[in-house]
């Protein structure tokens, strides 16, 4: 009986190989897709729209998935208007990952931490944002960087239509934990 | 006959010790004390999908007696996600969070390792956001579910209040500022589910968060 229990399989975590590629600086750059129709798992916009039909304030759910395409976690999109340091208001934007395998980790952008040339130029048209990472745990407890969210039109399943598919590609390096 | 009362014998052996395993008082989870003068704020969501948080699911035979879960695919099959609006205590809505957990790596039986690591992030509109994250124990859950099954009546043991989150430096429990009026905020949390067997399909629970500012 205590072999048993000591070997009965309770609820575990899959662990999916980790597409990192590392850059020439030491960080580590990785790659996370939703293809934003089947990837989507809730809106909850009548609840959210109901208790705070202020605009821009919004949540979505979404799975994960790798560069092989393949689902490894869940994460969640937040928006809501905050103000910054003079008091203005401004839409501030909130992705958290969870990889169960490998922990989770926070995503923050703001508009004015845009970088001027995004801020100013062509890029925006293309709806490209970018924001940091601010805390992460487990294997992301020592890593800190930046991303960048960019949707994408992709032939995710090779039968010649196009499938609108978000990017978030992250840029992160390790921290002296000190 | 004999073959019978023999196999009688070893299947009521191994209910008994399986039941032992579950029920061992041994094993005790070291859980978060109510936070007193916190922030108080409760949810009821049936935004919430995955994993069953019932005996089924703790006991990872869900899937045997209900079917596939909300999420199919082998690396998420153990999570779940949640949005929730968060009301203060006169029910007014101050704030809305969504919520990512999943069962803790390597748990085991023999140890009464039931256990989900979960991840918030809240934003209070025109404010800020925080994130935060703890250990959870579902041991009371567990407990109660089996005795409803066992002895039957209403699965309330631990009565209405669960406390799910965990004590100790192990735990992780922390809040991290993330934006706005919220930037600099450090803390900690529990979090008490209400009421989870009554009505399966909406969530309903109390989060206490100890901020600093």
């Amino acid at each position: 009986m205590i072999t048993g229990a000591y070997f009965y399989p309770l609820p575990n975590q899959l662990r999916v190989r980790s597409d990192i590629e590392v850059v020439a600086n030491g960080g580590r750059k990785e790659d996370f897709y939703i293809h934003l129709d089947r990837d989507r798992i809730t809106q909850a916009q009548q609840d959210l729209v109901a208790a705070f039909p202020a605009q821009g304030t919004h949540a979505d759910l979404f799975k994960l998935r790798n560069t092989s395409g393949k689902v490894i976690g869940l994460a969640s999109r937040m928006t809501s208007l905050i103000p910054d340091a003079n008091g203005e208001f401004e839409l501030a934007v909130n992705w958290l990952l969870l990889l169960p395998s490998r922990g989770s980790f926070l995503l923050s952008q703001n508009p004015s931490s845009l970088s001027p040339a995004l801020a100013e130029g062509a890029n925006l048209e293309l709806n490209i944002q970018q924001g940091r990472m601010v805390v992460g745990d487990r294997e992301f407890s020592e890593l800190a960087g930046s991303y960048v969210e960019m949707p994408l039109s992709k032939d995710t399943d090779g039968d010649g239509k196009a499938e609108s598919v978000l990017l978030l590609s992250t840029l992160l390096v390790g921290v002296d934990p000190a | 006959m004999r073959k019978l009362i023999v196999l009688l014998g070893l299947l009521g052996g191994g209910f008994t010790g399986f039941l032992l395993v579950v029920f061992n008082p041994l094993v005790e989870d070291s859980l978060q004390r109510e936070i007193v003068g916190a922030g108080v704020y409760r949810y009821a969501s049936s935004d919430v999908y995955g994993m069953h948080s019932t005996a089924d699911g703790l006991l990872n035979i869900a899937r045997l007696l209900r079917g596939p879960a909300d999420f199919d695919e082998s690396a998420i099959r153990n999570t779940v996600a949640a949005v929730m609006v968060l009301r203060d205590s006169s029910d007014a809505p101050v704030a809305f969070a969504t919520r990512l957990s999943a069962s803790e790596r390597n748990s085991n039986l023999l140890f009464g390792e039931f256990r989900t690591r979960s991840y918030w992030n809240i934003f209070w509109p025109n404010r800020g956001s925080v994130y935060m994250q703890s250990l959870e124990s579902r041991r009371e859950l567990l407990h109660d579910g089996m005795s409803s099954f066992l002895v039957g009546g209403e699965p309330q043991a631990g009565g209405e209040r669960y406390m799910l989150t965990m004590a100790g430096e192990g735990a992780g429990n922390r809040i991290v500022g993330i934006s706005g009026l919220y930037s600099s905020a450090t803390g900690h949390y529990s979090e008490v589910l209400l009421n989870p067997i009554n009505d399966p399909d909406i969530q309903r629970g109390e989060l206490q968060l100890s901020i600093k500012r």
